[in-house]
């Protein structure tokens, strides 16, 4: 049976291909996942040996003379004579002409297609590139199953499902398939194929809010964006922008109109998989979850009650947890923050907007959302005498 | 990789042929199709970043970058196609969300592709979020301005620094989560820029520009003249950057050979041309000019006489041209001239040819073999004789002799003595006088010299004072220390000999005893100025002093030696004695009389007379019947590599110094110790031809155009 990758190449044909070559190059690529969903990381864990094994068999299949073994710091893992080149996770780099010119410049980029049904890379030599699944596959492994990063709670595990099936999925309010640049869906009824969008599930319980998550997930994608092209780079700002202004209250009716309006144009538009899928993703979620969205901009109101903005609590420091070291002061665009070093810091709740930043930057995890019960200091009290 | 293959294929209904390596953007730019596209530049590699080419392709879903995609047979692309269209838009919306919204205040309004394009493509009313780039002007670099604020990430100046340049000075980066153009080092000289200003040339905005110093010095100039501007502020146009290529790739006769092209006396002017070209050279903006006299000078050194092998030589035309006066403008005359085929007659007044370069500039400055040689090369450039001691009455009378044309150029040998008290005691010269005498061996001078005047003529007659024995020279003028006429390189050889300057001061009196000078009243000036082509000055009461002499020596000026009564020489005249002539080449009041150099102009330079007698040979040919062209090849042809490569403090090298005799050895051994300087050996010359800035390359590189050049071109067919 033929062996094809997540992008529909034929790598029985590139291998016969790259063979044929001398000096040709043979890398494995456990970067190109979204990094909340990284399934590289988890078939290491199960397939070690085994990925070592065919990746030397692939080697000597095409006499390859380098070995390349592209990988996040966080995954501990090499193969003998393999060259190890650090990259953190990244979607972007699904595409080979990308980890092609990662390689070449060491920047990430997306590059012009420069495969034409060869294994020809960008500085002309013959090269295979394959992610862990693939090269399993090639040795004969998992061939009528997809591996599949299962995400739930923030915690990922490895999944196993037949192919061309849906998943046996547990109920929850919402799914994403694929990660960063992928589908969220209400339902759980997703065709498992051999792609990239069935490298990840995630689900979401009833305690989250799908307008925070999409904002939360569209924001990632700006973050992992290469941002070459103009669309992928600018259309994932105005995409986190929009959802994230929803999240805190700011809004508008248009707002999903606008979605639906430049999504669909940025998916056939984007340069690259990544930035047409990332906008799909933006689409998906305004399909999949309209009623939540709505609700945030005509209503002013988030059921789940995460988005703090519509919620009777405030975020405040808790004074008995707060050092003074002064972090939160320094993230707050609202300037909503004061204080002074060595003292406990306090948030004035008419000025904050709720956007979270200073929650992120607590070391000590002081920044909580509070109902009243959490009494608070009326003024600059130095730390340890409250 | 396959061959590239003849395809036929449909752009917008019309059946192009081309071949399959042709982008569809190419083939439809190349005929007239317009296909708006910012991130593509024809010197560089496509990118597909800016989303503004991409069109319809019958049978392909979606859209396809054009600039990306190859043609392949029997293609039909819509480069309306409505996607297409909507898509362009919004990368267009995107791009203007980041770039600030007024461009009427832009340095680049109406140069703008960005603003062109939207133009084009036209505004869709999306009401997007504006998300400027908070960034501020960064002034700190030399030459080139960034003001990333304006940045819509197109690439190009990547591209080019990196792939044609291989600098790689600029970079992106992600600042804060955005990504940025940036530099890679600390600042452009450190991080190894060659100040090529090919970033400049292909940003499409405002964002990377050179200072409006620089940019205003280019308008209402070609390209060429612009990009170059030792070569355009040279009178004579000599090809610099390609002269001190050849000197860098080690072709040092070949860099000889381009001079040659457009001046008869490359060794000569090594010496002591004034160097309009250092004046221009953009490297002054990161420390000094580039030293371009001395590696002419260097190149003439290594001349290989192969250039003779190539230089045109006319048929005899039975035509004949006289040259009255065999300085520098009339042996240009004689030498294009004669290879065009007339027969030249050059009148001189002295014994020897070479005007200025022999009778005005003193000998250690200009060894007289250098002269001799070049002078030689003119003499064997055709049928020249040469008439010495022979000075021309009546320049009309030639013609009536048998002269088919007349060429006058008889320079300004007749020093100005001002009218003060004491200007005709014993003891006072005139600098024309006093030059000629110290070249002929005759000249004497006191122990105490004062040198009236402030320009590279007055220097010169301190130093061959010096070298006459003088015990002390002093020199007094009216201009301030940083407003002198002379060169500052000169002016410091005479500081170096030991003149004391007096700037700033009038003259109003010499003061003598029995007939003979014994010192110069002077007084300082406030408040001096030209008002109508005249000096006005403040005298400051109070600040008389006297300068002890027994020598002065007037540098103020110097006249031609031609009668003020115009009928004498039969030409009309204009400030007194000068030549009237017309227009650049020269013509006078008489019909087959052409004039050039200091005998029209006033004094000026050797340079500037040989550009203006080129133009006037051009002119004369024409008149005999010629064709009137002296352009000539006589260097191969250069390889011109666009790849400069990365070298890290590359603006901070300085300039070669040459190796100058010092002061006191060379005033007391000036008859025996060969030129005062030395100029540069190969080692020097290699280093300072290094530091060129190679501004030529930027001609190089496609101009940007803009949707109506294409347009033009589709209205046309």
């Amino acid at each position: 049976m033929k062996v094809f990758n997540k992008n529909g190449v034929d790598m029985d044909a590139l291998i016969a291909d790259a063979s044929e070559h001398e000096n040709a190059r043979l890398i494995l690529n456990l970067s190109c996942d979204d990094p909340e969903n990284c399934l590289s990381s988890l078939i290491v864990g199960k397939y070690g040996s085994e990925l070592k094994e065919a990746f030397k068999s692939l080697s000597e299949k095409i006499k390859a003379e380098e070995l390349i073994l592209l990988k996040p710091a966080s995954i501990d893992f090499e193969i003998e004579g393999a060259k190890v080149i650090e990259h953190d996770p990244n979607p972007v780099l699904r595409e080979e002409s990308a980890v092609g010119r990662l390689l070449e410049r060491g920047e990430l980029r997306s590059e012009p297609l420069y495969k034409e049904f060869t294994s020809q890379g960008m500085d002309g030599r013959a090269e295979v590139i394959t992610d862990a699944e693939t090269l399993l596959r090639l040795a004969g492994l998992n061939t009528e199953v997809k591996l599949i990063c299962l995400n739930e709670a923030g915690k990922c595990s490895l999944m196993v499902c037949p192919i061309d099936s849906f998943a046996e999925l547990g109920e929850a309010k919402g799914y994403l398939f694929g990660g960063v640049s992928g589908k969220f869906m209400a339902s759980k009824e997703f065709r498992i194929e051999y792609s990239y969008l069935s490298d990840s599930i995630t689900l979401y319980t009833e305690k989250c809010c799908m307008v925070s998550e999409a904002a939360r997930t569209l924001t990632r994608a700006k973050e992992l964006s290469c941002a070459k092209c103009v669309l992928c780079r600018e259309g994932s700002w105005h995409l986190s922008e929009i959802f994230n202004d929803i999240s805190l209250g700011k809004g508008k009716k248009e707002d999903l109109d606008m979605v639906n309006d430049i999504g669909p144009l940025i998916n056939i538009g984007a340069f690259c998989s990544f930035g047409q899928n990332m906008a799909l993703t933006a689409v998906s979620a305004v399909e999949a979850f309209r009623d939540e969205f709505e609700e945030h901009i005509v209503r002013k109101k988030c059921s789940a009650g995460v988005c703090a903005a519509f919620s009777k609590k405030s975020y405040c420091i808790d004074p008995t947890l707060c050092t003074g070291c002064g972090g939160c002061e320094d993230e707050c665009d609202e300037m909503a923050i004061e204080g002074k070093k060595k003292f406990i810091y306090m948030i004035d709740p008419d000025m904050c907007s709720a956007c979270g930043k200073c929650v992120e930057a607590c070391d000590e995890d002081a920044i909580v959302l509070n109902d009243g019960s959490i009494k608070l200091p009326k003024k600059l009290t130095r730390v340890g005498r409250f | 990789m396959s061959e590239a293959k003849e395809v036929t294929l449909v752009i917008d209904g019309v059946t192009i042929k081309t071949t399959s390596d042709t982008t569809i953007l190419d083939a439809a730019l190349a005929n007239g199709i317009y296909i708006p596209h910012l991130c593509s530049h024809e010197n560089l590699h496509p990118e597909g970043s800016c989303r503004m080419c991409v069109v319809g392709i019958e049978g392909v879903d979606g859209v396809v970058t054009s600039c990306t995609e190859k043609c392949k047979d029997g293609m039909v692309v819509n480069t309306k196609d409505e996607t297409a269209e909507k898509i362009r838009k919004l990368s267009c919306d995107f791009m203007f969300k980041t770039h600030p919204s007024e461009c009427t205040g832009c340095p680049k309004f109406g140069k703008c592709q960005l603003a062109s394009i939207s133009q084009y493509v036209g505004d869709t009313g999306r009401k997007l979020k504006a998300n400027p780039i908070n960034c501020k002007e960064d002034t700190t670099n030399p030459i080139i301005l960034h003001e990333m604020h304006r940045c819509i990430l197109c690439g190009r100046c990547v591209r080019v620094c990196n792939e044609v340049r291989g600098v790689g000075v600029l970079k992106f980066k992600k600042v804060n989560g955005r990504q940025k153009v940036v530099i890679d080092g600390e600042n452009l000289k450190k991080g190894g820029c060659r100040f090529c200003t090919a970033c400049v040339e292909v940003c499409p905005t405002g964002s990377i520009r050179e200072y409006k110093e620089i940019e205003d010095a280019r308008l209402g100039k070609t390209r060429e003249e612009g990009f170059v501007p030792c070569r355009s502020e040279c009178p004579a146009h000599v090809n610099v950057p390609e002269y001190i290529r050849f000197i860098n790739q080690g072709n040092y006769a070949a860099a000889n050979a381009v001079i040659r092209e457009k001046v008869p006396f490359p060794h000569a002017l090594g010496y002591i041309c004034v160097h309009n070209c250092e004046s221009a050279c953009k490297h002054h903006y990161l420390n000094e000019a580039v030293s371009i006299r001395n590696l002419k000078r260097f190149a003439a050194e290594h001349d290989d006489g192969e250039w003779k092998k190539l230089a045109f030589h006319k048929p005899a035309t039975g035509k004949k041209i006289a040259v009255i006066g065999g300085g520098p403008a009339g042996l240009t005359v004689a030498y294009y001239g004669a290879k065009l085929g007339h027969s030249i007659t050059i009148f001189e007044a002295q014994e020897k040819l070479g005007g200025q370069m022999r009778y005005g500039i003193p000998g250690y400055r200009l060894p007289r073999e250098v002269v001799d040689d070049e002078v030689q090369t003119v003499l064997e450039a055709g049928d020249v004789e040469v008439k010495n001691n022979t000075k021309v009455e009546n320049a009309p009378e030639l013609l009536k002799q048998g002269y088919d044309a007349v060429f006058v150029s008889l320079g300004t040998h007749v020093g100005a003595r001002l009218p003060l008290p004491g200007n005709d005691l014993e003891g006072v010269k005139v600098n024309t006088d006093f030059l000629r005498d110290f070249e002929n061996g005759t000249a004497e001078v006191g122990e105490h010299v004062v040198v009236l005047g402030g320009g590279n003529v007055a220097i010169d007659c301190t130093g061959a004072a010096f070298r006459l024995g003088a015990k002390t020279v002093d020199m007094a003028c009216l201009e301030a220390y940083d407003a002198m006429t002379a060169s500052d390189e000169e002016r410091s050889w005479a500081e170096e000999e030991g003149v004391v300057l007096h700037n700033s001061k009038t003259f109003p009196e010499i003061k003598g005893e029995n007939g003979h000078c014994t010192g110069v009243l002077i007084q300082s000036v406030g408040n001096f100025r030209k008002e109508n082509g005249r000096m006005v000055f403040d005298k400051l009461e109070g600040t008389e002093e006297i300068l002890e002499a027994d020598t002065v020596i007037f540098a103020t000026g110097q006249r031609p030696s031609i009668p003020m009564e115009e009928e004498k020489f039969g030409l009309a005249l204009t400030h007194g004695n000068y030549v009237a002539a017309q227009g650049p080449d020269g013509e006078t009041s008489v019909e087959g009389i052409w004039a050039a150099g200091d005998c029209v102009t006033g004094t000026r330079s050797v340079i500037a007379a040989i550009a203006a007698a080129r133009d006037s040979i051009i002119a004369i040919d024409k008149y005999l019947g010629g064709e009137g062209n002296i352009e000539e090849a006589l260097a191969p042809k250069q390889f011109r590599d666009p790849h400069l490569g990365k070298v890290e403090n590359f603006g901070d090298k300085e300039r070669t110094a040459p190796r100058v005799v010092p002061a006191p050895k060379r005033v007391a051994e000036y008859k025996t110790a060969g030129p005062m300087d030395y100029g540069f050996d190969e080692e020097m010359a290699r280093c300072e031809a290094s530091r060129c800035l190679q501004c030529d390359l930027r001609c190089d590189l496609a101009p940007q155009k803009f949707w109506n050049d294409y347009q033009g071109k589709e209205k046309a067919e």
